[in-house]
């Protein structure tokens, strides 16, 4: 049977289409299942056609990061000065809503297609144009949304011009991107594969030790920046946002004293077992330094919101709004490409415990 | 019982065909014994994957990676085996719906009419 389908595969073109629709995780699976069923050219692209929804949705759920999404959702509601609108019902509030919430469910389907090994710099450049081609097109948006709550007078021209420095930046972005890329390679070199299917006990032990001593200094220094924040922010009249930020503060040390670190080696457990509870913890891990790579950040946008979005809004200067919300931009563009950039070696992991057990 | 250990019913069909493959349980030989146990309901492929990670994150099976072959143009199948918890869950569903099944019989001996078993 094996022989039979291996004579009569499908079109080139048309596997090559399907395979860059299916999420790299389930790639090298359901690329394989299909090429096994396949019938006819019709039959293959219906079949295909027909589980990818299931398995992009099912990608981009495994590979969310809720608390991430929320967080990122709050700073984009500021940005799209959705934090004014929100109590006054009307077009803005429409507006700014309805652009976080499709700026959300980018990213979550994004998710989809996070990368298995270690990042290039020629996909960086191209996640890079396809993402400030993304804010060129919710930008005209985020104007109309502040216009209509009239937020900042006279706000299209400045709006605009910012823009195009947008646009015109986009090699130093691309640059910035690859450039930390290299600078992670030059870091940390390329995995051998060295370990062995004996010596992957010990090395979750080694990793398992790291994560709870990391976990308790990141906790205590959390606890720390919340009262340095508690204080700072009664003193500046920061309000609100300040609250929020120490609340989330104190409640991400807590988390990660109490379960952020990964569990102890169950008894008896199989290479198998070992293996998914090690790929597990490992991603757990990344996804948790994603979030804590924003939140240390939370600060700096509550910084830009409060000195230039709020004060530029009360002051009638649009420059200042547009300023601000570009900065933030900017801000987010930087902290998701040192998250993306420095889990390559995690990537890299997770991908070398899969190989193993081909090999066991 | 767990709300942990509790299995959605095309998650019992899953498991019931993973245990049933034994070794050669993976993404094409477990659709079409789903597609068996379901009697006559078509199945969708992608339903099949998004169960198997949902169960894969529950820790209820663990997966692994064939060598590539040919005839799957140089790819790798993704094998699946029950966990000790998935067992456990199963075993559980599957003393529940006795259970159910037990009070149904029960129930349609009190009834003035016959239902249809159909």
């Amino acid at each position: 049977m094996e022989a039979e389908h291996a004579l009569t595969g499908p079109p080139p073109t048309l596997e090559r289409i399907v395979l860059f629709c299916i999420p790299p995780a389930a790639r090298e699976t359901m690329g394989g299942d299909l090429c096994e069923m396949y019938r006819s050219p019709l039959q293959y692209g219906w079949q295909a056609a027909r589980a990818l929804p299931f398995v992009i949705a099912s990608q981009a759920r495994r590979n969310a990061n809720f608390p991430l999404l929320g967080l990122q959702g709050i700073i984009l509601l500021g940005c799209f000065g959705g934090l004014f609108a929100i109590a006054s019902p009307g077009r803005g509030r429409d507006y700014a809503i309805l652009t976080t919430a499709a700026s959300l469910l980018f990213l979550f389907v994004l998710g989809a297609y996070q990368q298995q090994e270690r990042p290039s710099c020629r996909r960086a450049i191209i996640e890079t144009i396809l993402l400030t081609g993304m804010v060129g097109l919710f930008f005209p948006q985020l104007l109309l949304g502040l216009a209509a709550v009239h937020l900042a007078t006279n706000i299209w021209w400045p709006g605009f011009a910012l823009l195009g420095c947008v646009m015109a930046m986009i090699p130093v972005l691309c640059g910035l991107r690859a450039g930390l890329i290299l600078e992670v390679d030059r870091r940390h070199s390329p995995l051998e594969e060295e370990l062995s299917v004996q010596d992957v006990p010990q090395d979750y032990r080694r990793f398992q030790k790291q994560t709870a001593w990391r976990n308790q200094i990141e906790s205590a220094a959390l606890l720390v920046a919340a009262i340095a924040c508690a204080l700072l922010g009664g003193k500046f009249g920061a309000g609100q946002g300040c609250l929020m930020v120490v609340g989330g503060f104190a409640a991400v040390a807590l988390y990660l004293l109490l379960d952020g670190a990964a569990p102890a080696l169950p008894p008896m457990t199989d290479f198998l077992s070992l293996r998914a509870l090690y790929q597990y913890e490992l991603a757990r891990r990344h996804q948790l330094r994603r979030f804590l790579c924003w939140l240390w950040c939370a600060p700096l946008f509550l910084m830009l919101y409060t000195g230039l979005i709020t004060h530029g809004t009360a002051s009638g200067h649009s420059s200042e709004v547009t300023l601000g919300i570009l900065a933030a931009l900017l801000l987010g563009f930087f902290i998701d490409a040192l998250n993306r950039e420095g889990a390559g070696p995690i990537q890299e992991k997770i991908a070398l415990l899969g190989r193993l057990e081909t090999a066991a | 019982m767990s709300i942990t250990h509790s299995l959605g019913q095309f998650e019992q069909l899953i498991m019931a065909a993973i245990l049933a493959l034994e070794e050669n349980a993976y993404g094409v030989t477990i659709h079409a014994k789903v597609e068996q146990l379901s009697q006559s309901k078509k199945v969708s492929l992608g339903a099949v994957y998004a169960t198997l990670d949902r169960l894969e994150d529950k820790k209820f099976i663990v997966s692994w990676l064939s060598n590539p072959t040919k005839a799957r143009g140089g790819r790798s199948r993704r094998h699946y085996r029950l966990e000790k918890s998935g067992i456990k869950a199963l075993r559980e569903s599957v003393q529940t719906a006795r259970r159910v099944s037990d009070a149904i019989e029960q129930s349609w001996g009190r009834l003035p009419w016959k239902p249809s078993t159909r």
